[in-house]
């Protein structure tokens, strides 16, 4: 293994380590059921912004009272802010062409209902990146499974038969949502709770070496 | 035609900063050039050291300018992290380029 390697190993087990709690994918869950709450809803579409700007706070509160006193408290350099954009894009623009695609060998590309209805394919291959992210910063075998259920759902959900007949209203994209939501808090629900047996809260929580 | 490689390589080992050249301080550095900075209890539940062990080579890093102590707060939580210095950055990225050169020339 070369030096390089070896800091690259480094920074993967801090994100581990930082992210063994669960509470990103509990994080993650809440979201999904505001999106399950407010898709195809413009009456409830404040509830993203109350959503984008809570959770962050709410995340940190929820690891300095039980992560940070168990494993430690490490900051990890910011990602390249360029790069970290053009693989946003880059991914935004993947999911609609894969979309589009897949829309046109149904021959229904131009139809407005059917995108609506592949919405939970758009959604679910958008947020799966999200976990894809996370999962190769950490290599957590679970975000990488969240990861795959989050694209594959939604892709099931989005073939004709399969999801809800109700159309016009995003219901199969709310139902692609509260699955989502679920997993996500039972995964990260699971592994909070095996987080905290494993961890007992240290003496040294913000101790220093002196 | 006699081959002074790894009389060379012997002599960069000399050049070796003995400060870092001492396994829990590198592993220390190692972990701070990757992190922005990180408290006690993270260093010592990566690093695998004792309180005792992590504190004073903690301090012989801090007297040398290698590290830093910032404190700062976390949700109202009066956090100690560590940081690497610039010196601290450079005095690592040396001794990983004499000690891979000298590896390098010693094992030709």
């Amino acid at each position: 293994m070369t030096k390089r390697n070896g800091l690259e190993r480094i920074r993967r087990n801090a994100h581990r380590e930082l992210h063994r709690d669960g509470l990103t994918e509990v994080t993650a869950g809440i979201f999904l059921f505001i999106v399950a709450l407010a898709a195809g809803r413009p009456a409830f579409y404040w509830t993203y912004l109350v959503g984008l700007v809570m959770l962050g706070p709410g995340l940190t509160r929820l690891r300095s009272r039980y992560t940070y006193p168990r494993i430690g408290f490490a900051e990890v350099p910011p990602e390249d802010r360029k790069r970290l954009g053009r693989g946003m894009a880059a991914w935004v623009v993947g999911a609609f062409l894969a979309v589009a695609v897949a829309l046109a060998l149904f021959g229904v590309v131009t139809d407005h209902l059917a995108w609506r209805r592949a919405a939970p394919a758009l959604a679910g291959i958008l947020f799966g990146g999200g976990f894809l992210y996370l999962a190769q910063r950490s290599g957590l075998k679970r975000v990488y499974a969240l990861a795959a259920a989050s694209a594959l759902s939604g892709c099931l959900l989005a073939w004709p038969g399969i999801g809800p007949r109700v159309e016009g209203a995003y219901a199969n994209l709310r139902v692609w949502a509260i699955v989502m939501a679920l997993l996500c808090l039972a995964v990260g629900g699971l592994a909070f709770r095996r987080f905290v047996r494993e961890n007992p809260i240290s003496e040294e929580w913000s101790s220093d070496a002196e | 035609m006699p081959n002074d490689a790894p009389l060379d390589g012997l002599q960069r080992l000399s050049e070796l900063d003995r400060l870092l050249h001492e396994p829990a301080r590198l592993q220390i550095i190692a972990h701070l050039v990757v992190l922005e900075g990180a408290d006690f209890l993270f260093l010592l539940r990566q690093t695998g050291l004792t309180k005792g062990n992590l504190s004073s080579h903690v301090r012989k890093l801090e007297e040398a300018g290698y590290v830093e102590v910032e404190k700062k707060f976390v949700d109202r939580h009066p956090v100690t992290t560590y940081k690497l210095t610039d010196r601290g950055r450079e005095a690592f990225t040396t001794y990983r380029e004499t000690i891979l050169e000298a590896l390098d020339a010693l094992g030709n």
